[in-house]
């Protein structure tokens, strides 16, 4: 077996992830350095005094030039500070980040064990399911659940199973753990609902794909039973893609759950963003952007390896 | 059909019905147990369809028996339910595919499918014993090793001799093999061949074979039967309707064989209009001054990251008039060097010289890029799914002289008449043009640039036998008439012998034999050559 | 001679009005609701930011989708503000579609590595963003205060920010898309043939890429009308008490138990013009991969 060959394969692909974190860093940099008119102004509003500014601009390093002032960027990066909320005085921006992070993972992990359940269930379902309009009804409802925006699908789902019957929470967030489960379900459910249609289309697609392959012909010709036959050889073959999907959807499924967290008033990183946008705090929402950029990256990264180990045909590459 | 011994599959009156259309008419044939039968037709023959009523794979298709029977062993299978099926599939009848990568599933070491065949079909059995047993049936090399590969790592080949192995484990009475060899190179298909017809004798199983090749049926079939588009035209023992045939589309099939005539003589082919074989005339030859077009000067082509040349180094002078042809397996570097030659692919090594300068001088419009041109095997491939054949034709017509639009329109049109292409076609897209007239539209393109040299890489091996003979034909009169230059890469040796005067023979890269065309193949002086020439299927 | 087609066999009709059913359902339903949203509010009796009557009253005839918690008549709201959603993603997508293509075009066909490379490096960094971490990042950057025009304060903002993403995802289409199709026999057979380099990528590679962008284009619509819609819930985009899909429904979101027409009739006319689209954009793959 040439594993070496497939050694190279993850070589270059690390390469190409740090190229695209380094950019990413960058790309952060130049965005809150393009902000019109002066930030220190803004920040102060009413509060504005020619002492103050001074003061505030020289904390946030305002008045060096500018790659200097990437330079601190960059070495406070290595250190892992992110400079101070300006909003959320004597808070760090990592401090702020790194409380609200547990939540909003929480709640995108639900999304994808819901997502990917459901979608592996019904792609397969459409694909397999001899029955008249089976794939039809499935299809429709992947369109329907791609058309409604997930805080739709969020009030919807409050609506009914809150408001109307009363099963589960509208919405907040107890911050002890197991407390937290009832409350993630609902929006759980609704994070899924993009990632489930994604991901019931193409192991759909994949099923079909697989279906008419040659190896399943030949397999039902030596007699194989189809219950054989669907388990052995068309699961295993039709999920691959899951896992890349997974990989690739992660920066949707962030976005999601920032909008899912703003419906149901969940305090994580959306709530933080939300609240860091309206009261101009750069370096929050520097952060922000930094952090879930870079575990984005990184997320693409894991699958790719992942993949690499689960199918032997991307070894020999 | 033997009347000695009992028949084992009996079809008589045969209809079927599949995506729209009946897609067989009325087809009957017996074969005796023991015995073995070949299904031949070109692509819409309907023989893969029969294959599949054998098999009970038509419905997977959404395919429909619409009339007939299917006998095995005096039972029914049209329309015969599961329970039946269960009982025969793997059991009684077996299905040896078509030879591809895709025919195992690939995520799967071959073990375990050996395995999970044997516990199907045999249960009670040692599935790991079993599975050597029938590796080694096969007469499969090291088959501890194979047992833990994937199949992506396993040759063709080896590949087929798993799904050979594979339709032997229950031990069937039938095998259906349907095109085993088709795609595989010339050596290993003997090989494959020769494992049949030893299996057979070993077994004592009946064979029904599908294929497309004559001489391929000569080698292992005792009887034949002829199929053209869902129906059964002509039937007999092997012998007999190979030397003699009676029906003018046998005869045709036989005739679309470059080794049944005289090399460099025009193939017969079939009139559409008259159903009747027809010797075209041979084209004029125009006269040419023999100076030296093209020189490989020491040049080799290795791929990055690989460990051995594609190509190794070379040299090689085409002259004009000159008729030149390469072979070789897959693996030997025989596109490459086509690819080379045309100044598609740079060498690693050495000049490729077009009338002194090399590719990497003739850059823009220098007009000797219009000498050497290049017909592509596959031929939908080849050509811009979005451009209509009269404008892709155009197109280089106008890059390369001064002609006006509606003028190069015009003159493309006469270019794709010259090539035999039907008019209503010229301002369709491809898609909806069949594989013979793709590859004229090729021609045409070609053409147009008025080259001196063009090099056809495997230019019928996509196509139908039918078409294969007209396209030959009309790349030895086009040589003719316009006084060209050929270099042909093919695997096939016939066409080489028909088409060349003298022929390269590679092999890993690596130029084994070069010489005149005739001794080549009938006194080769290298080993390999003649290892060859003894594996391919003749009908001489 | 070539011959004068027949009105009929014109391709971008047989594109829209092709051969399938769902593809006719989807052009359809959503040129009448394009029409309803061009149309009614020129009709409508009532203005889309005046207080016609009571509040909180559920649909009737008079008001079909009833009335918002300040009395203002939700139907004309609704269609008034799809002129802005359909609109705005239009301008978007078609700017993203173009821009992507071209660049990724350009990546995918040009000889020189760094091209590539410098263009790859710059989607993949933008696609590695989430969405509306980066619309959000830029939305403070540009501004939501001012109205530019007839667009509502916070829309320039909010277009200009996913004009800014969404090219990346066509870049990397395209430029995967004329990658595969420069190693392939038909653009090998025109450099053989010695087309010039313009003429190839132009006419050979070009049109290739473009249909399949050009069926993405159609199922992003869907996507950048959702994310306009869901921008007010974050505080961006189209602020209250203009009206845009997403702000009417964001203003509803507290009156659910009282008032669900408020947000859920513009909601359901929302999915169903993404449902429509997708039966559309459906069906463009669909015939594309039965050849």
């Amino acid at each position: 077996m040439k594993t070496g060959a497939g050694w190279s394969r993850v070589a270059r692909m690390t390469g190409q992830a740090l190229l695209t974190l380094a950019s990413i860093v960058v790309l952060v940099f130049l965005l809150v350095r393009l902000i019109p008119g002066d930030p220190v102004k803004v920040i102060l509003g009413v509060e504005y005094t020619p002492e103050k500014a001074e003061a505030l601009r020289a904390q946030l390093n305002l008045d060096k030039s500018i790659p200097e002032q990437f330079g601190t960027y960059i070495a406070g990066l290595f250190r892992g500070d992110l400079g101070e909320s300006t909003s959320q005085r004597g808070r760090s921006v990592v401090e702020v980040i790194f409380e609200a992070l547990p939540t909003t993972m929480s709640v995108v992990v639900t999304g994808i064990l819901i997502g990917v359940i459901v979608g592996i269930s019904l792609g397969l379902y459409a694909a397999i399911s001899k029955r008249k309009g089976v794939d039809l009804a499935i299809r429709t409802w992947g369109m329907l659940s791609f058309s409604v925006p997930t805080f739709l699908v969020a009030l919807l789902l409050i609506f009914v199973f809150a408001l109307n019957f009363g099963w589960l929470p509208a919405g907040g967030w107890p911050n002890t753990w197991p407390e937290n489960l009832p409350y993630l379900i609902l929006p759980g459910i609704a994070l899924s609902a993009h990632l489930s249609t994604t991901i019931a289309r193409t192991v759909r697609q994949g099923a079909i794909d697989v279906m008419g392959q040659q190896y399943m012909e030949a397999a039902a010709a030596r007699g194989l039973p189809a219950k054989t036959l669907n388990l052995r050889h068309i699961l295993p073959n039709s999920i691959l893609p899951v896992l890349t999907l997974v990989g690739i959807s992660f920066g949707t499924l962030l976005t999601g759950a920032i909008i899912v967290e703003a419906v149901f008033g969940i305090p994580g990183l959306g709530a933080e963003m939300t609240r860091a946008v309206g009261r101009r705090d750069y370096p929050v929402v520097q952060g922000i952007a930094l952090v879930t950029g870079f575990t984005v990256v990184l997320s693409s990264y894991v699958v790719e390896i992942a993949y690499t180990l689960v199918d032997p045909r991307a070894r020999t590459l | 059909m033997t009347t000695s011994t009992t028949p084992l599959l009996t079809v008589e009156g045969l209809n079927v019905h599949l995506g729209g259309r009946d897609v067989l008419h009325d087809v009957g044939f017996t074969i005796a147990k023991g015995d073995s039968l070949a299904l031949v037709g070109e692509s819409g023959s309907g023989k893969t369809v029969t294959a599949r009523v054998v098999t009970g794979l038509i419905d997977r298709i959404n395919g429909k028996v619409t009339g007939g029977s299917v006998k095995f062993d005096g039972q029914e299978l049209v329309n015969a339910g599961p329970g039946t099926w269960t009982a025969l599939r793997g059991k009684r009848i077996a299905l040896v595919p078509q030879a591809s990568l895709s025919s195992l599933d690939p995520v799967m070491r071959i073990g375990k499918q050996l395995a999970e065949t044997i516990a199907v079909l045999d249960p009670g059995a040692d599935t790991g014993a079993r599975a050597l047993e029938l590796l080694d049936q096969v007469q499969m090399p090291r088959p501890e090793q194979i047992l833990r590969a994937f199949p992506h790592e396993l040759s063709g080949g080896m590949r087929q001799r798993v799904m050979i192995a594979l339709a032997l484990a229950g031990r069937p009475e039938l095998v259906v093999a349907d095109e085993p060899t088709t795609a595989l190179d010339v050596t290993v298909q003997a090989g494959i061949l020769k494992l049949l017809g030893d299996l057979r004798k070993e077994t004592g199983m009946t064979l029904l074979m599908i294929a497309h090749d004559l001489a391929v049926v000569k080698m292992v079939s005792e009887n034949v039967a002829v199929m053209r588009a869902g129906r059964l035209i002509e039937a007999g023992p092997t012998k007999t309707v190979l030397t003699v045939p009676v029906h003018a589309y046998t005869q045709a099939l036989l005739a679309a064989r470059p080794e049944t005539s005289t090399p460099g003589s025009p193939l017969s082919i079939l009139d559409r209009e008259t159903g009747e074989l027809r010797s075209p005339t041979a084209t004029e030859r125009v006269a040419t001054e023999g100076k030296r077009i093209v020189q490989l000067d020491n040049v080799s082509v290795t791929y990055r990251h690989a460990a051995a040349p594609a190509v190794a180094p070379m040299s090689l002078d085409i002259h004009e008039g000159a008729s030149i042809g390469i072979v070789g397996e897959s693996g030997s570097g025989k596109t490459t060097l086509g690819r080379v030659i045309v100044g598609a692919l740079a060498p690693s090594t050495g000049e490729v010289l077009v009338h002194g300068k090399t590719w990497k001088q003739i850059r823009g419009r220098n007009p000797l890029r219009r000498d050497v041109q290049m017909i592509f095997q596959d031929p939908y491939g080849s050509l811009t799914p979005w451009r209509t054949p009269r404008h892709a034709v155009a197109e280089v017509l106008r890059r390369w002289t001064d002609i006006s639009a509606p003028d190069a329109l015009d003159r493309a049109g006469q270019l794709l008449e010259e090539v035999g292409l039907p008019t209503g076609v010229f301002d369709k897209y491809p898609a909806k043009l069949s594989g013979g007239q793709c590859q004229r539209v090729g021609i045409a393109r070609a053409l147009a640039s008025e080259p001196r040299l063009i090099v056809a890489d495997e230019p019928t091996s996509s196509l139908d036998i039918s078409a294969q003979a007209q396209i030959l034909n009309l790349l030895m009169s086009l040589r003719a008439s316009h006084g060209l230059s050929l270099v042909i890469v093919s695997h096939d040796l016939s066409v080489i012998r028909h088409m060349t005067d003298e022929a390269l023979v590679m092999r890993h890269g690596v130029i084994v034999e070069h010489g005149a065309s005739t001794k080549l193949f009938s006194d080769p002086d290298h080993e390999y050559t003649r290892q060859l020439v003894d594996a391919t299927p003749t009908l001489a | 001679m070539k011959q004068r087609q027949p009105f009929f066999a014109l391709p971008w009709l047989r594109l829209a009005f092709g051969v399938s059913a769902s593809r006719t359902i989807g052009v359809v339903v959503f040129s009448i609701i394009v029409l309803m949203c061009i149309f009614q509010p020129i009709f409508s009796p009532y203005q889309a930011n005046e207080f016609v009557a009571m509040a909180f009253q559920p649909p009737s005839w008079e008001h079909p989708f009833g009335t918002d918690a300040v009395g203002r008549d939700l139907f004309v709201r609704t269609w008034e503000g799809g002129r802005i959603n359909l609109v705005a993603a239009a301008i978007v997508t078609g700017f993203s579609l173009i821009l992507g293509t071209t660049l990724g075009t350009l990546a995918g066909s040009s000889r020189r590595r760094w091209i590539d490379s410098l263009i790859m490096r710059v989607v993949d960094a933008v696609i590695a963003f989430p969405l509306v971490i980066l619309l959000l990042a830029l939305v403070v950057v540009i501004g939501t205060d001012r109205a530019w025009g007839p667009a509502p304060a916070g829309l320039i903002a909010s277009m200009v920010a996913l004009m800014c993403v969404m090219w990346a995802g066509y870049a990397r289409m395209a430029r995967g898309q004329s990658l595969a199709m420069r190693e392939s026999d038909f653009v090998l057979a025109t450099r053989v043939s010695g087309l010039s380099n313009s003429r190839i990528v132009l006419r050979h590679i070009a049109p290739g890429v473009g249909r399949i962008t050009l069926a993405l284009a159609v199922s992003d619509i869907v996507l950048v009308v959702t994310i306009l819609s869901s921008l007010p819930f974050l505080g961006a985009g189209v602020q209250p008490p203009a009206a845009e899909w997403g702000s009417i429904m964001y203003e509803g979101r507290g009156f659910l138990r009282q008032a669900w027409w408020i947000t859920l009739l513009p909601g359901a006319v929302v999915a169903i013009t993404g449902l429509s689209l997708s039966f559309v954009a459906d069906s463009l793959l669909d015939s594309r991969s039965k050849k």
